[in-house]
């Protein structure tokens, strides 16, 4: 993931959906998300220990990673688990944590301009934090899209399926990843791609100010993973309502409302 | 092996509202006005949402996060690579907890 791998003239031509279309984009998404797929694993890895804790099987474990494909989901539905299994309890819970994809699936819709209905339908079960964030930074630099995202997300399936299978087989034989500090990893990632999305003060300051203050205000004071919705919608509020206006659209020269 | 009704029930109802999620949030925005105020607050969605997931996750290190945060955007500085900032970030956290700050 180097900054310096140039993408091609063609990244500013043609609609925004084939900026880096086929099996080169696929290519390239896979080699982003490959590290950072490494980090997933090792979750994932815990993640299948604590399932071997509540009596979840391998077959049981894999169906839920290929289908949810969500890692903070899954483990707040495992660790509600119990038995008789709390359906509802856990339904509610994922779809809690899991209300962030709205909007992470909102940010992404331009890629996805002029696609067939099925198409779309496919490739949106392949985003996940990790590679969406990595595509909208590979968009940032000229590349990225959909094809990027869906072999961001290939290698997050891989890596999330496998770590939890072989956590659940050798969970107790494997050291925990706080001793390496890989539960930072990914949060570093994030932050680096962060400070690739930072647009000038005047455009990005007061939202991402907001959205921070919230956020972690809302992390000490709701349970769960509240703190990211109300963290991005109050950020984007404050966006939507013109405080990165003159920034983005240069002064007077605004999208009339 | 077989599967548990209730076991399987489970793990489609949260791949179900899962993907509910992530398909309806995509044919929402398309609907939504490309200018304007929606315009703006789709596309400040890639800044506020990362930041919503890491400020929390860096706080909720305490002075251990704000140093590895401040150590990863260094070495991200000095190196221009996502890699290598990733790994100064994380030895940082690492070496922390082993000299038992965190």
């Amino acid at each position: 993931m180097g900054r310096e791998d140039g993408r091609d003239a063609a990244a500013s031509e043609g609609p925004p959906g084939r900026r880096q279309s086929g099996l080169a984009g696929f290519a390239a998404g896979v080699r982003d998300a490959f590290v950072v797929g490494l980090a997933v694993g090792a979750y994932g890895t815990v993640l299948g220990a604590i399932a071997a804790s509540k009596g979840i099987g391998p077959a049981e474990l894999a169906l839920m990673s290929m289908t949810v494909l969500a890692g903070s989901s899954q483990f707040v539905a495992v660790d509600l688990w119990a038995t008789p299994v709390p359906v509802a309890e856990i339904v509610a819970a994922v779809m809690i944590v899991n209300l962030r994809y709205m909007l992470i699936c909102a940010s992404l819709h331009p890629l996805f301009l002029g696609m067939p209905l099925l198409r779309k339908a496919a490739c949106v079960h392949f985003v996940t934090d990790e590679n969406w964030a990595l595509t909208m930074a590979a968009i940032r630099r000229g590349g990225g899209g959909v094809a990027h995202l869906v072999g961001g997300g290939a290698v997050i399936f891989v890596f999330w399926v496998g770590g939890g299978l072989a956590g659940l087989v050798f969970g107790d034989v494997l050291p925990p990843p706080e001793a390496i500090g890989l539960d930072f990893a990914v949060t570093a990632v994030f932050l680096c791609l962060l400070r690739g999305f930072w647009g000038g003060a005047r455009a990005d300051l007061l939202p991402w100010a907001v959205a921070a203050g919230a956020a972690v205000a809302a992390s000490l004071l709701l349970p769960g993973k509240w703190y990211i919705l109300a963290g991005a919608l109050s950020g984007t509020v404050v966006a939507a309502l013109g405080a990165g206006a003159q920034g983005r659209a240069g002064g007077e020269a605004r999208d009339a409302a | 092996m077989r599967l548990d009704p209730a076991t399987l029930a489970a793990i489609l109802g949260m791949a179900a509202v899962t993907y509910a999620l992530r398909l309806s949030g995509l044919l929402l925005a398309d609907r939504l006005p490309r200018g304007g105020r929606w315009g703006r607050a789709l596309e400040s969605l890639s800044g506020t949402v990362l930041m919503a997931i890491v400020a929390p996750a860096v706080t909720g290190l305490g002075w251990v996060g704000l140093l590895a945060a401040g150590a990863t955007l260094f070495a991200l500085h000095l190196s221009r690579n996502v890699l290598a900032a990733m790994a100064v970030g994380a030895a940082t956290v690492a070496a922390a907890r082993q000299i038992g700050l965190a």
